[in-house]
């Protein structure tokens, strides 16, 4: 099929459109998500789960913070049995629509050729989203506020249970007590303090950021989006963060996330004035 | 030797006063491009400090710069450079000047005026100590990283006898333009990071080039030749997140692992390119549809992409030709630049006759222009050996994408839509 090299668009779909166009086949507005019942943060890695203790965790990466949930993708490998498997996991903070968007992004986002089904109040989750026909090789649920996408990366994979693996961690969400709100949780970080040192400086000048978080989960990610200016690491002290001034007049801002091991995070902002 | 040469008759010669250099800025207006270095950063974390230079600084890496071809091209490029005289006095003046500087050239003597043993220059709005020195002998020719060196001389007051001051050290990237997305010159975040111009400038070799397209052509390999592979479970990304380049983790050596998806690369050619002043976009493609045999990164002939998880006999990478039951790609993602394609994704199996053509084609531009157009004679070469490089679109889709039969036509009808792009 040759087409015009300044094509129209006509037919493209973004990842944008594809995102409504799923939503649209999986029936999303009919989802029964269980709103205000919040579980508060999960992990695989601290949840102790005896099927993910067979397994080592090859790497973990913390996703882009998008507005009310925390995602973290985690790859697990068994090397005597080949077997493999990514888990992203999504922490909701208010609502549980707003993770079951994050898990249809997650599906969204793969080339691979696919159509979804979906099962309500099955044996997984409140949600079930199968992308194969074949359970085994890739299934997304939800369970109150928490998103699970688990894919199968086994070398063998038709001897590797996804499926078991999914009931496990679904079984031990729904043991999990569930709170109202995450805002005064006390298993999620608290931002004590979040300050320059010069709430005033000159275009090009720099000011410390007095910072002091309480957490009982560490390790922490620290997450920073500063307008008007950048944000910068101390070469010499690691925990030791500075504004930098760019060189115009205005009022800056530096937004602060911090995200505990069991994906909760608390939010925090201060300004600068650049004169 | 002349009288005003270093080294002339040295020893019976005390200097009658000593000047040394304290600090150098090659960035010394933030909000220009033309006439001195780019807004540049180490790294995410990190910042590129101003003054580049103190006498801190030892080694050429601790003093970066980087400059702007098209931007500097007929302009004058200075430095800001502050000195100081022992002994001090209210007002005194003296000459340096400084041999070497590689691509910046030598620095011809210059007077300095000194108050109360400090060097003042008013000739400029900004930082009265510092003296604004033009860099005359500067020679950009094309996208290089260079370690150079200045030896610095001066004269006292009176004398017409040059002293050795000191050595200075400094790194010098130079790129085609000012770097655009998901670069900025007003965002300090993302000021171009040196970290980026080490991999697409030294990495990917493009040291020498002046040409956008062959730059790209240059990155396009480089990626493709990192240890990864294509994801033939599920076509996932894992350097990209929702329009996010998770550069950090790419170039940490690939600290999320060895696995990629076209995201990762479209998103690699783009970002690495874009910094040596290309001009790529970020092109989302769906629907795609089924590929003619092509070699995935990583991976060996294949035309059934996600044959991880498939059962017999679509379990392999290679079924037979316009078998409608192998796997396909429901979108994919490449770069543009000026409407043409670059994908690292994959290599192209062109046949023997293809590959024929685009030879014939580049040994004929070389005689006809008499071997000046080798940039675009290297692309042809390039492209004859399978690299999906500076391709249009019907030339791009006629070697990757399969819609020979009806069931593969179906699977296709999409077409390249630019998304944005950020680190």
């Amino acid at each position: 099929m040759i087409r015009s090299e300044t094509s129209d668009h006509a037919n493209a779909i973004t990842p944008a459109a594809a995102l409504e166009s799923l939503k649209r086949t999986l029936n999303f507005e009919d989802w029964p998500l269980r709103e205000q019942e919040l579980v508060a943060g999960f992990s695989p890695s601290v949840s102790r789960l005896p099927r993910l203790e067979q397994y080592e965790l090859d790497h973990e990466t913390l996703l882009p913070i998008i507005s009310t949930w925390v995602g973290r993708n985690y790859f697990y490998r068994q090397y005597e049995s080949r077997s493999a498997f990514a888990l992203t996991v999504i922490v909701g903070h208010q609502t549980a629509k707003d993770v079951a968007e994050g898990l249809l992004l997650q599906i969204v986002y793969s080339q691979m050729w696919s159509e979804p089904r979906v099962e309500f109040n099955a044996k997984i989750g409140d949600v079930a989203v199968y992308k194969h026909p074949d359970p085994n090789a890739s299934i997304a649920f939800m369970r109150n506020n928490i998103g699970i996408n688990l894919e199968n990366y086994s070398s063998n994979g038709k001897e590797f249970s996804l499926e078991g693996l999914a009931l496990n961690i679904d079984n031990s969400l729904k043991e999990t007590v569930t709170v109202q709100s995450l805002s005064e949780d006390p298993d999620a970080p608290r931002i004590l303090r979040f300050e320059p040192r010069a709430r005033t400086i000159h275009p090009g000048e720099r000011t410390d950021l007095d910072i002091e978080v309480r957490d009982e989960h560490p390790p922490l990610h620290f997450l920073f989006n500063a307008k008007m200016g950048s944000y910068n690491q101390d070469p010499t002290r690691k925990d030791h963060w500075y504004f930098r001034s760019g060189p115009k007049s205005g009022q800056a801002e530096v937004a602060l996330t911090v995200v505990n091991e069991i994906n909760l995070m608390a939010q925090g902002r201060c300004s600068i004035r650049i004169e | 030797m002349r009288e005003d040469e270093p080294g002339h008759d040295p020893t019976d010669r005390e200097p009658s006063c000593s000047i040394w250099i304290t600090h150098i800025k090659f960035n010394y207006d933030q909000t220009n491009l033309s006439n001195d270095a780019l807004n540049i950063r180490v790294d995410r974390l990190h910042e590129v400090t101003i003054p580049e230079w103190d006498q801190s600084k030892v080694l050429a890496k601790d003093s970066r710069a980087a400059y702007a071809l098209k931007e500097t091209r007929g302009q004058t490029v200075y430095i800001e450079a502050r000195f100081q005289i022992d002994p001090a006095q209210p007002d005194r003046s003296g000459r340096i000047k400084a041999t070497g500087g590689g691509i910046l050239g030598a620095i011809d003597p210059i007077t300095i005026h000194f108050v109360n043993g400090v060097s003042r220059d008013t000739s400029h709005s900004g930082d009265h100590e510092f003296v604004r020195i033009p860099l005359r002998h500067r020679s950009f020719s094309a996208i290089t990283r260079r370690d150079i060196r200045w030896d610095w001389f001066y004269q006292c007051p009176h004398s017409g006898v040059w002293f050795p001051m000191d050595t200075t050290r400094h790194r010098i990237y130079v790129v085609l333009e000012e770097p655009p997305e998901p670069w900025s010159q007003t965002d300090p975040q993302v000021y171009p990071w040196t970290q980026a111009l080490d991999y697409a400038i030294v990495g990917a070799n493009t040291v020498g080039l002046s040409d956008p397209s062959e730059a790209a052509a240059r990155v396009v390999q480089h990626v493709n030749g990192e240890p990864l592979q294509y994801d033939i479970w599920g076509g996932r990304p894992f350097y990209y997140s929702f329009g996010l380049f998770e550069i950090v983790e790419w170039l940490g050596g690939f600290t999320n692992g060895p696995i990629v998806n076209c995201y990762d690369c479209a998103a690699a050619v783009t970002t690495f390119s874009n910094v040596l002043g290309c001009h790529l976009s970020y092109q989302f493609h769906g629907p795609f549809g089924y590929l003619h045999p092509v070699f995935p990164i990583g991976r060996g002939l294949c035309n059934n992409p996600f044959y991880g998880l498939r059962p017999a006999p679509y379990d392999v990478p290679l079924v037979g030709i316009d078998d409608a039951g192998r796997t396909s790609f429901g979108n994919h993602a490449y770069s543009k630049q000026t409407g043409n394609n670059y994908d690292a994704c994959m290599r192209g199996s062109l046949g023997c006759a293809r590959a024929l053509g685009y030879y014939i084609l580049a040994f004929l531009i070389l005689i006809v222009t008499l071997g000046t157009a080798t940039s675009l004679a290297n692309r042809l070469f390039m492209k004859a050996a399978g690299w999906l490089i500076d391709m249009s679109q019907t030339e791009y889709e006629g070697i990757v994408l399969d819609t020979s039969t009806p069931a593969e036509a179906a699977r296709d009808g999409g077409a390249p839509v630019p998304e944005s792009l950020s680190i």
